[in-house]
């Protein structure tokens, strides 16, 4: 039990990067993703055939090769250095960006033509009908998908510890390296658990506000 | 009144209609029948600004409407066949949505609007549910009771009785007599022939008096 009490500020303190990365991340992403859903949708074809090479090289690769890639990859190359943290946001954002803006076409794909029209001979400018008419609706289709992907997130923010990040997972490591115990990985565990449940709830919450409709 | 002139529209090399010229007086109700595939919703979608047309005219009470596709205004209102309603929206706020955001109408003042054009079709009770709780006769009710508070020139309905039973037919006869009562003019495309014959003034029928040619 005191040893326990004796790890918990270091990992507690991995945490805040943890949670960094997470908030950071959904703040990136979910706007980059609705735009690049919004370019998919787009007449020019160069825009949607860079928008979709973008996505399929974001699904395609793992993030930690991603992740690697950005830090050490651009650095050795000489083509950009980021501090350790930049790096590791700056990818999370772009591949969950790419991730939502497929759950995100998916949510347009859903809503029938006959909505835009509907709102076209009421007179509703297109931004109006994207703001009050179809982005409401494309919310409530996207959001179980968006809550699995956020769930997803709490547990990929661990792998920016390859790049020396002071998460929550390296806190761990580096009581379990040190004191040579399982302990460590045990309250980490315990941890995720907790941060999983909680975003799931979260999610949930919001996926039952927005049931009062079908 | 609404009056046509020379209206034409085609998909690609096939004529849909060809020369078309109408005269809806005002007040009066108008059917548009014919068979399955002759192109009466197109004829609708362009009256209603959702297609283009590729030749003609058409006047709204001395106005001109935009044919190009892009039109902007909501002077004629639209029943859709499968009503359009915003699922999200209540009732009420389906009616009120667009007066107070395209016209810019007080929240209170659309609000008796709403009130005032549902209670008198029979919606009164229905007024703070969604869409998805309603029978498809009440979400036609309220797809009229939404175009009308734009406070169209005219109203056009596509295929309205496709889907209900014989009860909320009738009901649909008696709300068209009844906004005709009131002077609205209105257009109906149906294929339901003792329908056409209960509510209209006039019978365009699509199939054999439509150059095409
Ligand atoms: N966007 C389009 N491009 C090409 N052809 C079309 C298009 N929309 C409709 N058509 C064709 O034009 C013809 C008229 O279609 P329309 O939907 O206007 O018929 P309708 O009279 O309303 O038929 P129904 O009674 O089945 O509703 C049909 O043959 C249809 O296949
Ligand atoms: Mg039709």
């Amino acid at each position: 039990m005191d040893y326990i009490w004796s790890i918990l500020p270091s990992l507690l303190d991995g945490l805040k990067m943890t949670f960094g990365v997470f908030g950071l991340t959904l703040l990136g992403s979910l706007p980059l993703g609705m735009v690049v859903a919004a370019a998919l949708r787009s007449d020019l074809d160069v825009l949607r055939g860079i928008m979709n090479v973008y996505i399929w090289i974001m699904r395609g690769t793992p993030l930690l090769l991603q992740i690697v890639f950005v830090y050490y990859g651009l650095s050795l190359a000489q083509i950009a250095t980021f501090p350790r943290f930049e790096a590791a946001v700056l990818t999370f954002i772009l591949n969950y960006a790419a991730y939502f803006a497929e759950i995100f076409r998916g949510g347009f794909q859903g809503i029938s033509q006959g909505q835009y029209e509907g709102a076209k001979v009421l007179g509703f400018s297109p931004f109006q009908t994207f703001k009050l008419i179809i982005l409401p609706q494309v919310t409530k289709a996207v959001m179980p998908a968006i809550g699995n992907e956020v769930v997803n997130l709490v547990k990929d923010s661990s792998l920016v510890y390859v790049i020396g990040l002071g998460d929550l997972m390296r806190a761990g490591n580096i009581a379990a390296a040190r004191d040579v115990t399982l302990m460590p990985y045990i309250l980490v565990g315990i941890l995720y658990l907790g941060l999983t449940a909680v975003a799931t709830i979260v999610m949930r919450q919001i996926e039952h506000r927005l049931n009062y409709y079908r | 009144m609404l009056k046509i002139e020379n209206l034409s529209k085609s998909y690609g090399n096939r004529t849909i209609f060809k020369n078309l010229n109408l005269t809806l007086p005002a007040g009066e109700v108008l059917a548009i029948v014919g068979p399955s595939g002759i192109g009466k919703t197109t004829f609708l979608k362009i009256v209603a600004g959702l297609l283009p047309a590729d030749e003609g005219q058409m006047i709204l009470d001395d106005q001109p409407l935009d044919l190009s596709g892009h039109r902007k205004d909501a002077r004629v209102g639209v029943i859709f066949q499968d009503f359009n309603l915003f699922p999200q929206y209540s009732v009420l706020k389906n009616v009120t949505l667009a007066p107070q955001t395209v016209k810019h109408l007080r929240p209170q003042t659309a609000q008796a609007l709403g009130e005032q054009l549902l209670s008198g079709l029979g919606l009164a009770a229905q007024m703070h549910q969604y869409p998805f709780q309603l029978s498809g006769g009440q979400k036609q009710r309220v797809a009229i009771a939404r175009a009308l508070a734009m406070q169209p020139g005219m109203l056009a309905y596509d295929e309205p009785t496709s889907g209900l039973d014989a009860e909320s037919t009738q009901r649909v006869i008696d709300v068209i007599l009844q906004l005709k009562e009131q002077g609205t003019t209105q257009l109906v495309v149906t294929h339901d022939l003792p329908f056409a014959k209960a509510i209209a003034d006039r019978t365009l029928d699509f199939g054999n008096e439509v150059e095409r040619g």
